[in-house]
């Protein structure tokens, strides 16, 4: 063994680890017979002899006792694990923030939809006004029985009687009442989906609460019976001399100007009945 | 101990409060924050016990491995502060001598100690560690190894350069100085 092998083995030799024991005589004979290795192993052994007695020293001090702060944390620990799984203040401030996000937004969806509703209502009833019966073309037909059996004077218009052509139309039909001036738009378009169908009624209870008609009076011989088949109702202008065919007081003053009439037509095509609109 | 029984907790700190103790006394050299450490690493081991695989290496290792980043936190956080041990230490030291019988024996057995112990802290952590493992603590290569996470072949030379470090720092001081003096005649 050389001195370099010997270095590497004076650690274990120091130390009294377990080495092979012809490594060992190795070591110690090369030891003895060098002078530097001698004491390289010397010093080592001095070494390894205060660490000991360091180490025992060491040892002999006083181990602190296991605090009650161990005890209680460990405690602690357990009963946090044994408790079963609810919701912790986290949590909580999270579910209760969520749920405070969701019954704002609710709130804010219900108040928009309030607000929404209360701005189109009002538009919906002026509109009729500010377009006036002139939006209406002039030949609007309704389906309508008129009774001519009895007329009699002009009387001033039902206002609750026009809210809906069609059902002025259906209940004249089955009532035999009355009709007033029914001043709608075709059939067709009164089922027709969008809003503006739906907004004609409104206008037509404007409308027709806006004109004084007399009642209808029949043109010609026919029967009350005839005309239960329905007809067509048409907005005409005629000449004021007209007022005076059908037994009507005229200014004389405006003989030269129109006046308005709904005519009645029978299914047949023939007029039947007659009533002036002011 | 992790079904919650602390009669286990009991048992493991009386088996292995001592090596932890010991370790961070020997690595900083001061019992009030050897205490801290000890109590710091079983507060983390109820805490974080679940952490623990057996497969890793043994509790032993895991709680000096807990031990160890203790110990180089709080003598990283506490280098600038001057410790008031020393007073502590010649009182112990007055103390065993006194209960020996043979004062003169004692003293220098002391003062060897204290040379030791100042040497071993005067390394840097890295040798101090493994001096701690190997030499006072009396643990094997393997074992170190665990503790440190590293190689056995780099604890073996650690452990061979401070060794050598030690040596160095422990020589007599009239070699020294006979060194010094000759080099001095030597430039003459």
């Amino acid at each position: 063994m050389n001195c370099q092998d010997f270095e590497s083995n004076v650690e274990g030799l120091a130390r009294e680890e377990i080495m092979e024991a012809s490594v060992r005589a190795e070591a110690l004979a090369h030891g003895e017979g060098c002078e530097a290795c001698a004491r390289r192993l010397d010093e080592q052994r001095s070494l390894s002899f205060k660490l000991r007695a360091l180490a025992r020293e060491t040892n002999s001090a006083k181990l602190p006792p296991m605090g009650n702060d161990l005890l209680t944390a460990f405690r602690t620990r357990q009963a946090a694990t044994n408790r079963p799984a609810t919701i912790t203040s986290r949590h909580y401030r999270a579910v209760v923030a969520g749920a405070m996000a969701v019954a704002a937004m609710v709130l804010i969806a219900i108040a928009v939809t309030v607000i929404r509703s209360r701005s189109v209502t009002p538009a919906v009833q002026s509109r009729p006004n500010s377009s006036g019966p002139k939006s209406l073309p002039p030949t609007e037909i309704a389906v309508v029985t008129p009774d001519v059996s009895t007329p009699q004077s002009a009387p001033l218009p039902d206002k609750n009687s026009g809210r809906n052509g069609r059902s002025v139309a259906g209940k004249n039909r089955h009532r035999n009442m009355n009709p007033t001036v029914v001043p709608v738009q075709s059939t067709a378009d009164i089922s027709g989906k969008d809003v503006a169908a739906k907004e004609t009624p409104t206008s037509i209870t404007s409308d027709s609460a806006a004109e004084i008609t007399t009642d209808f009076m029949p043109v010609g011989y026919a029967s009350a019976t005839t005309l239960q088949d329905g007809g067509q109702l048409v907005r005409v202008e005629l000449p004021r001399s007209a007022l005076v065919a059908f037994g009507l007081p005229m200014n004389v003053n405006r003989y030269e100007e129109k006046v308005k009439a709904d005519v009645f037509f029978s299914a047949d095509g023939m007029a039947r009945a007659i009533r002036f609109v002011q | 101990m992790l079904a919650g029984d602390e009669e286990a907790l009991a048992a493991l700190y009386q088996r292995r409060a001592r090596d932890i103790f010991r370790f961070a006394l020997q690595m900083c050299g001061s019992r009030a924050l050897a205490d801290d450490v000890t109590q710091e690493v079983f507060m983390v081991l109820i805490r974080e016990a679940n952490t623990f695989d057996a497969a890793r290496g043994s509790v032993n290792a895991f709680l000096m491995g807990v031990a160890r980043n203790h110990v180089l936190r709080r003598l990283r956080r506490e280098r600038f502060y001057v410790s008031m041990e020393a007073e502590s230490q010649a009182d112990t030291a007055q103390n065993v001598s006194r209960k020996t019988e043979n004062p003169l024996d004692d003293i220098s057995r002391t003062e060897t100690i204290e040379s030791v112990r100042k040497a071993v802290l005067a390394l840097p952590e890295r040798y101090r560690e493994v001096v701690v493992l190997c030499d006072l603590q009396e643990m094997s290569y393997l074992e170190a190894a665990e503790v440190l996470g590293c190689a056995v072949g780099t604890v073996r030379s650690r452990l061979h350069r401070a060794r050598a470090l030690l040596i160095e720092k422990m020589r007599p001081a009239e070699e020294e100085e006979a060194v010094d003096v000759k080099s001095a005649r030597c430039f003459a």
